[in-house]
């Protein structure tokens, strides 16, 4: 059957696709166990990094090795408040989280983006991602090594009631809800005006400078937005796993929105997600395998990329005989 | 097309996954196992610690199960891997409380049990540690639901500090080499509190305590911290590093000359593990001890859970930890002997609440108001030899529990 010409690639399907994995989601809690549960509340926060991440990475071509600083930064910033001050509103110290966030993407920006070309860029936000990491082992309000732990689930207070969000699966459900509006912004972003303008800027810095666009500052742009929505998810994610290390600030941790990126296919929009929810269950399928889960999900990983260039996302795409255009998709 | 046929594979393979959750649910029955949830690090650098603990608990149950289970129903393991991480614990929690495992036992890293312990009442399970030494878990981060099988840092490290000052009264000069984490801090704590208790007491002489140098944990390069430690006065070293760790730092330490320049050695916690790994090189110390087999030979529980281990490994020096995963199963095992049969959390509490039970150490009582158990504290010394093994252990302490433990302020730090 000939395609008619499409805006998107998968046309009606994606929208489909990502509705019916929203209902996953959001009807997991009434036919999953409560570990199965807990692990989806992480894979949407990790759907939510991955997504802030490729901002970045797949539409603007910024490889950044230091995004878990974001991540770690919203988490501890906003825990903070919440243990410092326990009668502020929960919103209050979401949105803390994430002003540090994008207070410390702002800074990291204007220094790392004087070298925005390749191996500078990534080594730069490498070291001071690192940097934010040893700080943070090594404060004691932070709790150094042994992060916080016994962070309190909040209580929604709408003045004529309140929703106590500790009780049964009710964090779980904001989760669903905050991940699917803030994928939504990330989306409209991408899709937009700017969306356009980074893609042009992946593609050829040099004509969009010539067409009379400042390329650093949109550059900037990209990572402030980045950050400032890692640093969100960060913050959403401390009560939910309530408890936090100088883990989730390491390296290691800003390897998983790009392993999630190549796996999904960077240059779709969704193909993070695809990939965070693909690792996540090839994690969990092989968790009891002690010893040798590393080296299987170590090796499924180097088969997809490897044998899938464009991610699953972009595989199933060239099967299907819808190459990915150019540009914003 | 191809979305559709994904998204059938995984609305299908969710209701698998469901389905393989929801089955034991139903199929339980009243003649049903009781399932205890093992978690423990069983890879990276703790996994040394973790899976000797593992096998305590598989010996125990085996036992408990030969001889008819308990109120005529088997004992079933159900084993995860922490990692020794927080949040990979957590998880790994969540889901056995999932499945129905109310009564948890294991972790190494008092990190890892922190973090499970700070949950317990939400989940409504419970907890009993078989190593993890944090003070905080049974004084400032207390709850009913949290049990500790073995010893703490107080009991440990007064012993250890106290047999220096009988031992070594000429040395008064003591340095630490310690991870930078909470059960690395709470020894130090732990260690220096003694020295400048029983020095002045026993060798009549105020010790002179360095501070001491922070490591990292999981770490590949321990030359710095050993640097350091050579330019510092002091002679005593006190080392809790543990496990991969421990072994790495003194593979790193002996081409400093460290061991003829630091003496006496004391470690906290290895058991064999640092001298399985530098045989005939490992130098003269004393290791602090969850159970050393040679010191309770007589005792049946003790040799039958020594003749075991030999039996499935073959290798004549298990760690201390393998009797405290044991010593944790019976510990649920006469819980549940006393409640009838009745598995429920408050039930289970209550019984282990001021319960005593037999071990490979001989009784230990788990007390009342801090659920710490009164077990003795086992030190050995050891050093490289000409044998098959290439150490051997020179001499032995077991001091009882009562004389050294703390007394209980649940909710309220150790007064030091």
């Amino acid at each position: 059957m000939p395609h008619p010409p499409q805006s998107r690639p998968f046309g009606v399907l994606t929208p489909l696709a990502a509705g019916l994995v929203l209902a996953a989601f959001a009807t997991l809690p009434f036919w999953a166990g409560k570990g199965l549960v807990f692990l989806a509340g992480i894979v949407l926060v990790q759907i939510v990094f991955a997504l802030s991440f490729n901002l970045m990475f797949g539409l603007t071509g910024l490889v950044s090795f230091g995004q878990a600083a974001f991540f770690a930064a919203g988490a501890y910033a906003s825990a903070w408040l919440a243990r410092s001050a326990p009668g502020l509103p929960f919103i209050l110290s979401i949105a803390f989280g994430a002003a540090v966030g994008a207070a410390l993407s702002f800074l990291i920006g204007l220094v790392a983006l004087r070298r925005a070309s390749g191996i500078y860029f990534a080594i730069l936000t490498l070291a001071l991602g690192q940097l934010i990491y040893t700080v943070i082992g090594k404060t004691t309000a932070l709790g150094r090594e042994d992060g916080l732990i016994g962070i309190a689930r909040p209580v929604l207070d709408f003045g004529l009631f309140r929703v106590d969000l500790a009780t049964g699966d009710r964090y779980y459900f904001l989760l669903v809800v905050a991940a699917a509006i803030i994928s939504g912004a990330l989306w409209w972003v991408w899709h937009g005006s700017l969306g356009r303008i980074l893609a042009a800027i992946r593609q050829e810095p040099e004509r969009v400078r010539f067409l009379g666009v400042d390329v650093r500052r949109h550059r900037e742009y990209a990572f402030l937005i980045s950050g400032t929505m890692t640093a969100l998810a960060g913050a959403l994610m401390a009560p939910w796993s309530q408890i936090i290390t100088p883990m989730i600030a390491h390296w290691s941790y800003s390897a998983l929105p790009i392993l999630f990126c190549l796996l999904g296919g960077s240059a779709r929009f969704w193909g993070p997600a695809v990939g965070a929810i693909v690792f996540a269950g090839l994690e969990h399928g092989t968790r009891n395998m002690t010893g040798m889960a590393e080296l299987v999900v170590g090796g499924a990983l180097l088969l997809v990329v490897l044998a899938m260039p464009g991610g699953i996302l972009g595989t199933l795409a060239r099967l299907s005989g819808r190459p990915a255009r150019e540009g914003a998709r | 097309m191809h979305f559709n046929r994904r998204n059938a594979i995984k609305v299908f393979g969710a209701g698998l996954a469901a389905g393989a959750i929801a089955a034991p649910a139903v199929a339980r029955a009243q003649s049903a196992p009781y399932k205890l949830g093992f978690i423990s690090a069983l890879s990276g650098p703790s996994e040394p610690l973790g899976r000797p603990m593992l096998m305590g608990a598989e010996i125990a149950v085996e036992e408990i199960n030969a001889a008819g289970g308990i109120n005529g129903r088997r004992l079933e393991l159900a084993v995860r891997d922490s990692k020794a991480k927080p949040d990979v614990a957590t998880v790994a929690t969540r889901e056995l409380v999932g499945e129905g495992c109310n009564m948890l036992l294991g972790t190494v890293s008092s990190a890892v049990a922190l973090a499970i312990s700070g949950m317990l009442q939400q989940e409504n399970a419970i907890l009993i540690t078989c190593a993890a030494h944090s003070m905080r878990l049974t004084h400032e981060n207390f709850n009913r639901n949290y049990f500790r099988i073995t010893d703490n840092p107080f009991m440990r490290q007064g012993a250890q500090a106290k047999l220096m000052a009988e031992l070594h009264p000429d040395v008064p000069a003591w340095g630490g080499l310690i991870p930078d984490h909470e059960y690395g801090r709470s020894t130090w704590e732990a260690f220096k509190y003694a020295l400048n208790r029983f020095y002045p007491r026993i060798a009549n002489r105020t010790p002179e305590i360095a501070d001491p140098i922070f490591t990292q944990y999981g770490g590949s390069d321990y030359r710095n911290y050993v640097a350091s430690a050579m330019r510092s006065k002091a002679r005593g070293m006190f080392v809790s590093l543990y496990g991969g760790d421990a072994v790495t730092l003194f593979q790193q330490a002996r081409p400093y000359g460290f061991f003829e320049r630091k003496s006496p050695i004391v470690d906290s916690a290895n058991e064999f593990i640092v001298s399985r790994a530098m045989r005939a090189q490992t130098p003269d110390m004393w290791v602090g001890s969850h159970w050393y087999f040679g010191a309770f030979r007589g005792n049946p529980i003790n040799d039958r859970l020594y003749a075991a281990y030999v039996a499935r490994t073959g290798d004549a020096f298990p760690d201390g930890f393998l009797s405290e995963g044991h010593a944790a199963v019976m510990a649920y095992a006469a819980a549940m002997k006393k409640t009838g049969g009745d598995a429920s959390t408050p039930a289970v509490i209550d019984a282990l609440s001021g319960l005593t039970f037999d071990s490979a150490t001989g009784p230990r009582t788990i007390r009342a108001e801090d659920h710490q158990a009164i077990k003795p504290v086992v030190q050995y010394r050891l050093r490289g030899a000409q044998t098959p093994a290439g150490f051997e252990v020179v001499d032995f302490r077991v001091v009882p529990g009562a004389e050294v433990i703390e007394p209980p302020t649940p909710g309220a730090p150790v007064q030091w």
